[in-house]
């Protein structure tokens, strides 16, 4: 299970690690607007070069970029297929090469399959970009900062940051205990390994209970240790805020081309 | 006894947590996503236990973070499933607040049911007019939302109160009717 967890931010101290979180986060918005905004070869060919470039200042291996995309090979046929074999538009005047019932193979669906596909496949390569070069704390910090003008219509922004910094620091925590109880389960004669869909769907009911009583636990016990060290509501004087990197130069740049990247894009 | 405000935030904390490990827990069963809808089960609790407001939040960074962290669910799907698991934990907890019967069993389910109705409908509102403006149908929200996931609703509706009871025996949640007992 935990197998899952490792590999998501990759340490390191790259053009794109060495950048503020909240200028990342803010360029990623950009240049996914950008990635939803285009529809022409050269966009796209834009976009290409543009994530290699993104690639390379992260300093990452080709495979560590694509990351997931290499194993959803089969997911991205089957979209190209249901928009170039279902896609209304084909019916609608379109070049229509080949039909049967409700189904028909058109030039537009195909068009607008290789769209989604492009689309998701850019945004899925951006996305790991942004996850491998910026750790959790720093993506919560970001999203703090993002979030800070929520204050003026009275959302605790700074108890938001906390919950989800507190959040981040259980998951390994919680991960590690449903392991553990997932063996003792199996000592019991749980069967998760078994074949039959059944079984295994039976067997993780009875986890649930334990995991929650357990996570509850240690969330009790910090509560009451933060409440005895005088963490209240509305008077929290910094404390539990992670700190913040200033922001630089580069920084700035980053999101100025996100921006530049976008309206380029835009007025394609 | 009333919870306080720092013991609800770190419990959602602990919920929003919950709704990345979960899902892995759930991993060794194919399609477990939609059909057991994992996810639901600790931001239906928040709601129930902290409240609405604390509800709405697990919902809403309970899917960012794990679809940050474990790619579940993929970005894709993420916005639509932020939208209802916001319902059902605001819902929820507003039910809770709401609704007083005098017996628990009663308060939890008349709860769970209407948030888990008001999380669908207004999820299929939102595909229905912002992500997939013109695929979408009534076929489909019932056919996603119902005949796919009815063994996650089973799954919810049986084991939240018992999740809740067993809180409430552990002390760990101040009792709903301490009379009772």
């Amino acid at each position: 299970m935990n197998d899952i967890l490792k590999g998501r931010y990759i340490p390191g101290d790259s053009f794109l690690h060495r950048r503020n979180g909240t200028a990342k986060l803010l360029a990623f918005f950009m240049i996914l607007a950008a990635v939803l905004t285009t529809d022409s070869v050269p966009g796209y060919l834009l976009i290409a070069a543009v994530s290699a470039a993104a690639a390379a200042m992260s300093e990452m291996r080709p495979t560590k970029t694509l990351g997931q995309v290499r194993h959803l090979r089969l997911f991205f046929l089957m979209l190209f297929l249901m928009n170039a074999f279902f896609y209304e538009d084909g019916q609608a005047g379109g070049l229509v090469l080949w039909s049967w019932g409700i189904v028909h193979l058109s030039v537009p669906g195909m068009i607008q399959g290789t769209h989604v596909v492009l689309r998701i496949l850019f945004l899925m390569v951006f996305c790991n970009v942004l996850i491998r070069t910026t750790p959790p704390v720093q993506i919560t910090t970001a999203i703090e900062t993002l979030i800070a003008p929520l204050r003026l219509i009275r959302v605790p922004t700074a108890e938001v940051a906390m919950i989800l910094s507190v959040a981040l620091q259980f998951i390994p925590v919680f991960a590690q205990e449903a392991d553990l109880i997932k063996k003792a389960q199996t000592a019991r004669g749980a069967k998760f390994e078994s074949e039959r869909l059944r079984d295994r769907a039976a067997s993780v009911v009875p986890l649930l209970v334990p995991i929650f009583l357990s996570a509850f636990r240690r969330a009790d016990d910090l509560a009451t240790a933060m409440e005895a060290r005088g963490y209240g509501h509305r008077q929290t004087n910094g404390r539990g805020r992670s700190q913040r990197a200033a922001v630089q130069l580069p920084d700035v740049c980053l999101f100025l081309f996100s921006c530049l990247f976008f309206l380029v894009q835009a007025a394609r | 006894m009333k919870m306080s405000y720092v013991k609800k935030s770190v419990l959602t904390a602990a919920c929003i947590a919950l709704c990345v490990v979960l899902p892995m827990a759930f991993h060794a069963i194919p399609n477990s996503g939609s059909v057991l809808s994992p996810m639901h089960i600790p931001v239906l609790l928040c709601g129930m236990i902290c409240g609405g407001p604390f509800g709405l939040l697990c919902g809403l960074a309970g899917p960012f973070l794990s679809s940050i962290i474990t790619r579940m669910p993929p970005m894709a799907y993420l916005p639509g499933m932020m939208i209802e698991l916001a319902v059902y934990g605001l819902v929820t907890g507003l039910m809770m607040q709401l609704v007083h019967t005098g017996k628990i069993y009663a308060d939890l389910y008349i709860s769970l049911i209407i948030s888990q109705l008001a999380g669908r409908i207004v999820a299929g509102i939102a595909n229905a007019l912002i992500f997939s403006v013109g695929s979408y149908s009534i076929a489909a929200w019932a056919g996603g939302y119902f005949i796919t996931a009815w063994p996650g609703l089973v799954i919810q509706l049986l084991l939240l109160p018992t999740i809740v009871f067993a809180l409430e025996r552990a002390r760990l949640i101040p009792v709903r009717y301490p009379k009772q007992r």
